[in-house]
């Protein structure tokens, strides 16, 4: 194959490297606005109706799908459930004189309410579209009040953080990406690391625990708030395995998360920006 | 219409479907690559240029919807386009087996090219993971959607293969 080998296609593929690694260079160097960034922006805010589209339409189909493959465990929830809605209705009469006296006491003595972050419930439009990302597009977006950097949880956990923003729709990096860290912290140690994505579906890696510690499975691992990026106290999952290689410094241990990220459909939003002034530090 | 606006036509409606319905048909975890089907097939039917054009333009869309690293899909795919071009003398599409393999071997390339240059840009994933979980499944179910792509896109793409059994029907039609 004598063609294969002629210098325009050596040059066409040089061609190609070249362009390719300045578009990279441009968009790692570019700021938010740049016009990389900008067209990114645009994209996701053409395709978000498409995704939205097609996932209301397969709705009725995975819902009957669902209905169908868990019938059984369906109809075991529910008698479950009502005997648990029971018990549910007598705590929340308890709770609610609880809280009635707590509100009096807390003006009493100026108690500053801990609820300190609001919350923006979304729906999952877009599941990601290739392999090597784990993300999701939302239906909330700027016009909401969501900005880069917002925590995202699902069932109490936190599962990503928002990274692009448009008018209606937003991106949400998952933590089981391969780009997402977490500082986070094991709540019975009190030892911090480094939760980081590997594409698993409910699996994360806790990098940097010494191997000295005594991390044990079952230990809670909780967001550690270092760095301001993420409040401190949200829970990430549980420790599923730890193990120890000859070389290495630190332990390698595996974290149980009890979302599947795959199958996310709700999430919440935290209204959470990162306040602190790093600048300030220096001086 | 005009083939290079038909050809983008075709990678845009790729792109729609690669965005809005392939992370529903994903099986296993593992998702399709519709644009790399697509490049492939515009290389092996109309050249080694319209291949790396159509993996370029859908390449670019694709980082840009969901790229951390923009610029890298966009050479993986458009590196796909180019080489089934070149190699299109070797591929008769009348016969789907041998586009099946040929997407099957350009999708395990893509991917490993994409994975090479994650590791330069200091992405770690342990390789037994990445070659399990994502370069085989997504090899097998590209070869498996290959004949449906090109099925749905024969309207659009007029066979320009020069391949010597073309050339003598050429010359006695």
């Amino acid at each position: 194959m004598p063609e294969f080998f002629s210098k325009r296609n050596y040059l066409i593929i040089l061609g190609l490297i070249f362009f390719s690694m300045a578009i990279l260079t441009i968009h790692f160097r570019e700021g938010e606005n740049g016009p990389i960034h900008r067209l990114q922006r645009l994209v996701m805010a053409a395709t978000a109706p498409a995704q939205m589209a097609v996932s209301n339409s397969l709705q009725p189909v995975r819902d009957g799908w669902d209905y169908l493959a868990h019938f059984g465990d369906i109809k075991r929830e529910n008698r479950r459930l009502k005997t648990e809605i029971g018990d549910l209705r007598q705590t929340v009469g308890e709770l609610q004189s609880l809280k009635s006296e707590n509100t009096r006491l807390r003006k009493i003595v100026k108690f500053k309410d801990k609820a300190e972050y609001a919350s923006v419930p979304a729906h999952v439009i877009g599941k990601p579209s290739s392999n090597w990302r784990s993300s999701v597009v939302i239906d909330c977006g700027l016009d909401d009040g969501i900005d880069r950097g917002m925590p995202v949880v699902a069932g109490g956990t936190l599962v990503g953080q928002v990274t692009e923003v448009s008018g209606r729709a937003a991106k949400v990096t998952l933590l089981n990406d391969v780009q997402s860290g977490v500082s986070v912290q094991v709540r019975r140690t009190s030892e911090v690391g480094i939760v980081k994505g590997q594409l698993k579906n409910q699996r994360l890696v806790l990098q940097y625990i010494s191997r000295d510690s005594s991390i044990k499975q079952g230990d809670k691992v909780v967001t550690s708030g270092l760095g301001g990026v993420f409040p401190k106290g949200l829970d990430v999952g549980k420790v599923l395995k730890v193990s120890q290689s000859v070389y290495s410094l630190h332990k390698i241990v595996e974290i149980a998360v009890p979302v599947n990220f795959a199958d996310l459909e709700e999430v919440l939003v935290v209204e959470y920006k990162d306040s602190f002034d790093f600048s300030q530090v220096s001086r | 219409m005009l083939p290079v606006l038909r050809s983008l036509f075709v990678v845009v409606i790729a792109f729609i479907f690669q965005a809005a319905v392939v992370p529903h048909i994903s099986i296993m975890g593992a998702k399709p690559n519709v644009i790399l089907i697509v490049a492939a097939l515009y290389g092996i039917m109309h050249g080694p240029s319209a291949g790396a054009l159509a993996g370029f333009t859908g390449g670019l869309l694709c980082d840009l919807l969901s790229g951390v690293y923009v610029g890298l899909g966009l050479l993986s795919k458009s590196l796909v386009g180019f080489f089934a071009g070149l190699v299109q003398r070797a591929i008769f599409v009348e016969n789907i087996i041998l586009p099946m393999a040929a997407i099957f071997v350009a999708t395990g390339i893509s991917e490993l090219v994409y994975v090479v240059f994650l590791f330069l840009l200091g992405e770690t994933v342990p390789l037994k993971l990445l070659i399990v979980n994502i370069v085989l499944p997504t090899a097998i179910y590209n070869a498996l959607l290959t004949p449906f792509v090109y099925a749905a896109l024969r309207r659009f793409m007029v066979a320009k293969q020069d391949t010597p059994a073309v050339r003598i029907a050429e010359k006695y039609n």
